[in-house]
């Protein structure tokens, strides 16, 4: 009797099929065949701030370098000369402005040693806007023959003579004096430099003139100085930034005797050595006739190069200060899903999510307050609107139409009502939203590059103020339902506010005309915190990638 | 089978293809078996939810030692085992512990099979379900997989005459709920 009784359970159950949820596969599907597609929402900022720090540490390092490691002995001429360039752009006149750090009776006897060394040859008229003075009075032993100028080196300022250097500077500019004492280690001779360098604006050329009071005893000169120069500053607006987007060349060089009265030697096919930087003059001398010098004490080594007619663009000088920023942004959002739990039902939801859900194109307006510092460190603030906005598609395989039929006499009374009902599956096509209006606080630093062009990095938070989401999902029940607020009976699965995310970009600026400069931003947002309530199940973050393109105005 | 499975393609194509990583074969493979492994499922699971974790679990158990079936007995039936020993880990020791010996093996049988036999495959499986988690346990396995008193004490680590009482008691349990289903249909 048992085994009836048994054999009747068995034979009900044994092939009896239970209905089992939809999303069940997807669950599955996600533990057997794992994705790896969220990983990129971490590597994308990953990548991102690593290539924004390299960018910058590049850049500090680049124009850094070039500006101190080319020459040595540049680095105490550069920074008289960039000293000197600052009071030039506070005193901006048409007028001829002279700097002379020699002693005033340095200053007229050199002065008039130019001009009747011939300047006047090569450049007529010329109003001389720099006259840095650096008098090499090293003294000849007779023995070594080679003669250095301006060397006074890096090395030698950082190892021993940073502090004597410095207070001979301090010292010297107070006394109006460009005089530097600087005892070298492998020769001790001492060597007092002196170099000419003027700017004609008029006829835009630049002379550098090097006077060399000593005599030569080889056939060689060794100079480890460059005639021209970029700073060493990495600020972008300095004037000393030389306009290397010219084709430098050099249209002459003179050399002459002591007197001044005779050409010694001149030579004009100095292409090959005068690159974007200028060699060192040591290159100058396969150009040079070297054996008419053997005997001469005392030379002046010109070297006329064509510069712009204005040594720095004036918009440079107006780039500090107040601007408002205008931009539009397309950008593509990526969604990411993480589930608060492992279990089944909350894996099965987030599979679901992530296989009805899609990214659209999206977009960020706003506009910025930027406060720009002459060292190029730049302060932003503003408000900024973005949408991001997604597909939500999805076949109900159940849905129900019920159709009612009313029939009507000829007095408009109601004879019969027929209903009845159509089933099918109903396709859902939703534009879902994702709004949401923040604040932008942002630190940037930008870098003049030459020409008309700047480059920026910008990094920063967003503090969103308020958001709102619209739209159709599957919620955790597996049903279709709206998560937008205004609509009935919608599943509240979201926060009014986002909190906090995170910005970063790379922009490139191309000044237009004075006070208004265009600009191209590729960026990248991280939203940080969860855009969901702690109640649903699961973490909806996203990262927008855009291009940030607009226009600022100076104030 | 399903409609995305072709007719040309049967069981052994389909853990061929599964083997192979294909997705859709996986797929089709679930959705062949999922229904009948729900009900095995829910035989042993305390509730519905319960069910659906045993048999993801027992899925994905199933996918990932795919390569060892043999293809010597019933792909179902290895399918079927697998559940069955999912579920069987998830058991409460707990369910033994009040066991009762010497209850006579015998149970009033003035039931009229034929009022068995017109209930419905759902009305019996909810029967069973809601069965206390050990005799409903000893019940499957005596009763639907065929498991010997012994083998059930060796599985679930209980003796042999604890299977026993608790087969008794199972069957009480479901005699009293086909009676009283008697009444309410007289």
């Amino acid at each position: 009797m048992n085994k009836d009784f048994d054999h009747i359970f068995k034979s009900k159950l044994e092939q009896h099929e239970s209905p089992y949820p939809s999303t069940m596969w997807d669950a599955i599907d996600k533990e057997i065949n794992p994705r790896k597609k969220n990983r990129a929402l971490f590597i994308f900022p990953m990548a991102f701030l690593a290539i924004a720090l390299l960018s910058i540490l590049v850049w500090n390092t680049y124009f850094t370098e070039s500006a101190t490691s080319q020459d040595n002995s540049s680095y105490v001429i550069s920074d008289i000369l960039s000293s000197e360039d600052k009071t030039s752009l506070a005193d901006k006149q048409n007028k001829a402005i002279s700097y002379n750090e020699n002693s005033p009776d340095q200053d007229d006897s050199v002065i008039s040693s130019k001009e009747e060394n011939g300047i006047r040859n090569s450049v007529q008229q010329s109003n001389i806007l720099k006259s840095v003075i650096i008098d090499d009075a090293s003294t000849d032993d007779g023995t070594t023959g080679d003669m250095t100028i301006g060397v006074m080196t890096k090395d030698d300022l950082i190892k021993g003579n940073v502090a004597k250097a410095n207070e001979n500077l301090t010292t010297k500019r107070r006394e109006n004096t460009t005089e530097v004492n600087n005892t070298l280690a492998n020769t001790g001779s001492k060597n007092n430099i002196t170099s000419n360098r003027l700017v004609d604006q008029n006829t835009a050329l630049e002379i550098t003139k090097i006077k060399m009071q000593k005599s030569l005893r080889r056939n060689s000169i060794t100079f480890s100085q460059p005639l021209l120069r970029e700073s060493n500053s990495s600020s972008i607006y300095k004037k000393e930034s030389f306009p290397t987007d010219q084709n430098l060349r050099s249209d002459k060089v003179v050399v002459r005797d002591n007197d001044g009265d005779r050409e010694i030697s001149s030579g004009t096919n100095l292409n090959n050595s005068l690159t974007r930087y200028l060699n060192p003059i040591q290159d100058l001398k396969s150009d040079l006739n070297i054996e008419s010098l053997r005997e001469i004490e005392e030379f002046d080594l010109e070297v006329v190069l064509p510069v712009a007619a204005t040594d720095c663009p004036s918009w440079v000088n107006e780039k500090l200060g107040l601007y408002l920023e205008i931009y539009g942004a397309p950008e593509f959002a990526m969604s990411a899903l993480t589930a608060k739990s492992r279990d089944s039902m909350t894996i099965a939801h987030q599979q679901m999510r992530e296989d009805t859900e899609s990214s659209r194109m999206s977009y960020s307006l706003g506009g910025r307050l930027l406060f720009l510092t002459p060292s190029g460190i730049s302060f932003k603030i503003g408000m900024n609107y973005s949408q991001i906005n997604e597909k939500f598609s999805w076949v109900d395989p159940e849905t129900e139409r019920v159709f009612t039929i009313e029939d009507i006499d000829q007095n408009g009374d109601t004879i019969s009502v027929t209903t009845y009902s159509e089933f099918g599956s109903e396709v859902f096509n939703i534009a879902n939203s994702y709004k949401s209006l923040d604040i932008p606080i942002l630190i940037g630093f930008e870098k003049y590059t030459g020409s008309k062009f700047s480059l920026s990095a910008n990094a920063g938070i967003y503090v969103n103020i308020t958001s709102e989401q619209r739209g159709m999902f599957i919620d955790p029940t597996g049903t279709r339902n709206w998560f937008t607020s205004s609509e009935d009976d919608f599943y509240k699965a979201y926060k009014n506010s986002v909190g906090i995310s995170f910005f970063g970009s790379l922009g490139m600026m191309y000044h237009w005309v004075e006070g208004i400069d265009i600009f191209m931003e590729p960026s990248l947002r991280y939203y940080g915190q969860s855009m969901s309530l702690k109640s649903y199940p699961l973490n909806h973050r996203f990262v927008t990638v855009g291009l940030h393109t607009g226009i600022r105005y100076r104030f | 089978m399903s409609p995305l499975i072709p007719d040309s393609l049967n069981e052994k194509d389909l853990i061929n293809g599964c083997l192979k990583g294909d997705r859709n074969c996986q797929k089709n493979l679930f959705e062949l078996l999922a229904p009948k492994m729900m009900t095995v499922c829910r035989r042993y699971a305390r509730h519905h939810l319960e069910a659906q974790d045993m048999m993801q679990e027992g899925f994905i158990k199933m996918f990932i030692n795919l390569e060892k079936f043999s293809h010597e007995g019933s792909f179902e039936g290895w399918v079927r085992r697998i559940m069955i020993n999912t579920a069987l880990k998830k058991v409460s020791r707990k369910s033994f512990k009040n066991e009762e010996i010497g209850i006579a093996d015998h149970y009033d049988n003035s039931i009229d099979e034929t009022i068995v036999a017109k209930m419905s495959a759902d009305e019996v499986l909810l029967m069973v379900e809601e069965l206390p988690e050990g005799y409903r346990l000893v019940f499957n396995m005596y009763v639907m997989e065929g498991y010997s008193h012994k083998e059930i004490g060796q599985e679930l680590n209980i003796g042999e005459s604890t299977s026993r009482s608790q087969l008794v008691k199972a069957r009480r349990i479901l005699q009293n709920k086909i009676l009283a289903s008697q009444k309410i249909a007289v």
